[in-house]
């Protein structure tokens, strides 16, 4: 369970620029470190491709996102970046300059004839150019057609280090995810407002959804015990059952960056819901630098305590990074090779269950030396 | 429901015979787009939250496996009416490759819809699971979509209708002071109130639009002209309006300006019956606007295209635009958009969504666009 599930047709709130809280000097000061690595990696351009569902590593560089198609980002050692995006139509060039940082806008049928124009353009002729992206942000289609387009190149992957960058949040960052996470706990509590009111899961998310929307959300997910059976299901046509207890996950973006929680309501501090959050507990306690992710993960097994608990739990996830979207680099696994560096921030979460009834608990952390501090009040 | 479903897998399976296949695996990677089929949904009703696929073939039982696990309970909700089994799993490449297996199907004999959503990664695991061998077969089966059937007309007839509904309630709200992102919320929240599952929703104002684009912080004041292009999903099925409301009195010139784009969506209309091609209801929407000397603006940068299909099954007629070599067929739905650039007053956006049928079209809208002002 996670926000990677339910990804909407296009990104309808807001959805603009935020200078506010990123303002250009941040885009300089992230084009200037993805430079320096491919200094390191020693080529003279990168080009990164990115979908409506994995765009973490041009929303990073750009503020943009790619809608209903792919997006392919071109960066230079010194030059302004490309950007190729759109259907070609003139609509779409406003609509990808008024959320975008890039000021060259391009549209191309060929992505391989265009980046092989780009790359013209600059100088660029041959030997090695970085990639990203090309593994699994993209369908395979996407980057045949590019890599077709850079015969007498040798493409040098850099996802690992573009991760590397982005997986320790500077304090803008840091700002941001609060924020979305505080406009997730105001939806929390409309949602609960809501389902004391009615005893309608599906009201009380359709309230979450409303509380957040009009507080600037690009984007809003919900999961919720809409049938007798307690799972947690999507909205959909039919609002659904009465119920005597709630049970939702919430994610949501705003200004790009995400947040997500899982919560039950009545909250019970004992029982299943005592043993959902003494598990997120313990993982929180782990997550400093230096600690495995496996670790985090047997932290809680131990605690559930119970083979069917811990399988139910992980079946669920148990939480991963958490940034321009879910960052899957760092989910929270018994298999995860993953070490902590310091700077993430870990979106952690155990459920239990009862008959029918879930008691999640989730938390979301900044991993410090002194272990997971949590982004915003309990 | 069952005997549309599996309606649906007897007709692709067809065609694959057609191309010397014994069998199909439909895939989803769950990342839908409203202009892309998802064979999952269009074979079995499920729209699925995690990668899932089945294997169908003559004589075989058909499972479908989707991920995550934990979504089985509603999966197999979703699926019962379509007659089918579901299992949950978390290796769904090995679960696909050990029911072709099962059922005696190589890689080689079998066709893959959804193989365009494949990654690198993902590619390697699925041949890896099934062998290599087998066929891409998205083209064949987005043709074999291309006719929506009464099932899927109705879904979208719904669609239209929470759009038209969901509209209304959201221009009862707008008032000066509101933000771009506000209104767009409301009315995304309302359509989700009336059963929207999914939304493509654009909306933005300016007192003079070069477009519309992605909500913003902008205050909407008196004289904005409200820009809003509502696509609901409801059961997987889109429907796409296209509404202009201006914020207090519109001026004459803004009135009679969108008087223009009515013609051109009446003029389009009428050619909009079986056997049209696109060239044909470009040109006839075009025809009032160019005739009042905007012949310009119907051109590319500032045009691109007069309409499209959408929904999670076929996407055709894919775009209403001259380059589209495809022609009208009873049974298709899109929408028709004279949405247009003009220098006097701006952008304006005008569409309703069409059902063809053989006597000609069916405007899905109770209420056709028309120029809407709230009160400033």
């Amino acid at each position: 369970m996670s926000i990677n599930s339910l990804v909407p047709v296009l990104v309808h709130g807001r959805a603009v620029l935020d200078l506010e809280y990123l303002p250009v000097d941040e885009f300089e000061e992230r084009l200037k470190a993805v430079r320096a690595i491919m200094a390191d990696s020693s080529v003279q351009a990168a080009i990164i491709a990115c979908s409506s569902g994995q765009y973490a590593n041009v929303s990073y560089l750009t503020g943009y996102r790619a809608t209903i198609r792919h997006s392919v980002l071109l960066v230079h050692g010194s030059r302004p970046s490309v950007m190729f995006a759109g259907l070609g139509g003139a609509r779409g060039f406003d609509q990808i300059r008024a959320i975008s940082w890039v000021e060259d806008v391009r549209y191309y049928g060929d992505q391989g004839a265009g980046a092989r124009a780009v790359l013209t353009e600059w100088g660029v002729s041959g030997g090695p150019i970085g990639v990203a992206g090309f593994q699994s942000d993209v369908p395979l289609g996407v980057v045949s057609e590019i890599v077709a387009g850079l015969d007498g190149f040798e493409l040098r992957p850099l996802d690992e280090e573009l991760f590397t960058l982005r997986r320790r949040k500077n304090p803008r960052e840091l700002a941001l995810l609060a924020r979305s996470a505080g406009i997730a706990a105001r939806a929390r509590q409309a949602a609960a407002t809501e389902f004391i009111r009615s005893a309608s899961p599906y009201k009380a998310a359709i309230s979450a959804e409303l509380s957040a929307r009009v507080e600037g959300v690009g984007e809003f997910r919900v999961l919720a015990n809409l049938a007798e059976d307690g799972a947690l299901r999507p909205l959909g046509p039919a609002e659904g059952s009465l119920s005597r207890h709630l049970t939702m996950h919430i994610g949501l973006e705003a200004s790009g960056y995400w947040a997500e929680t899982t919560f039950g309501f009545p909250l019970r501090g004992d029982g299943p819901g005592g043993l959902a959050q003494q598990a997120v507990d313990a993982m929180a306690a782990l997550a400093r630098p230096g600690a495995r992710l496996a670790q985090l993960a047997d932290a809680a097994a131990k605690v559930l305590d119970d083979e069917e608990r811990i399988r139910f739990a992980t079946s669920l996830g148990l939480g991963q990074g958490l940034g321009l979207g879910v960052e899957n680099e760092l989910a929270v696994t018994g298999e995860s090779t993953a070490t902590l560096a310091g700077g993430e921030v870990l979106s952690l979460r155990t459920v239990a269950a009862e008959g029918t009834q879930w008691f999640p608990a989730t938390e979301t952390v900044l991993v410090t030396a002194h272990g997971g501090r949590p982004l915003t009040p309990r | 429901m069952s005997a549309v479903f599996s309606g649906r897998r007897q007709r692709l399976l067809a065609a694959a015979h057609e191309a010397g296949l014994a069998g199909l695996v439909l895939y989803t990677d769950a990342v839908h787009s409203f202009i892309e089929l998802d064979p999952v949904w269009y074979a079995t009703g499920l729209r699925a939250i995690g990668p899932s696929a089945m294997v169908i073939a003559e004589d075989v039982d058909p499972v479908l496996f989707v991920t995550p696990s934990w979504d089985l309970v509603r999966a197999r909700q979703s699926v019962a009416p379509a007659g089918l089994e579901s299992r949950g799993t978390d290796a769904l490449f090995a679960a696909i490759a050990a029911a072709a297996r099962d059922a005696g199907l190589a890689a080689a004999t079998l066709g893959v819809v959804g193989a365009e959503r494949l990654t690198t990664v993902s590619k390697a695991e699925f041949d890896s699971a099934l062998g290599a061998g087998w066929s891409d077969f998205d083209q064949p089966a987005r043709e074999v979509a291309i006719v929506k059937d009464t099932a899927e007309q109705e879904l979208v007839r719904r669609a239209s209708w929470i759009a038209e509904e969901g509209y209304r309630q959201a221009l009862a709200d707008v008032r000066p002071g509101m933000k771009e992102f506000e209104f767009a919320g409301r009315l995304d929240t309302y359509m989700h109130q009336l059963g929207a599952d999914d939304n493509f929703l654009i909306v933005s104002a300016s007192r003079h639009n070069r477009s519309v684009h992605a909500p913003s912080d902008r205050i909407l004041a008196d004289g904005d002209i409200l820009l809003a292009e509502i696509s609901p999903s409801y059961q997987g099925a889109f429907a796409q309006i296209c509404r202009t409301a201006v914020i207090g009195e519109p001026s004459k010139e803004l009135s009679d300006s969108y008087e223009l784009l009515r013609a051109a969506f009446s003029s389009g209309l009428a050619k909009c019956r079986p056997g049209t091609s696109m060239g044909e209801i470009v040109a006839a929407v075009n025809e009032p606007i160019e005739a009042a000397g905007f012949a310009e603006f119907c051109r590319p940068p500032y045009m691109r295209t007069r309409g499209h299909g959408m929904g999670l099954g076929s996407p055709y007629p894919v775009s209403v635009a001259t380059t589209t070599q495809v022609s009208l067929a009873a049974g298709m739905t899109f929408v028709l958009h004279p949405n247009q650039y003009l220098p006097t007053v701006g952008y304006l956006m005008c569409g309703d969504h069409l059902l063809i049928t053989d006597d000609g079209p069916e405007v899905l809208s109770a209420q056709w666009a028309q120029l809407d002002s709230v009160v400033g």
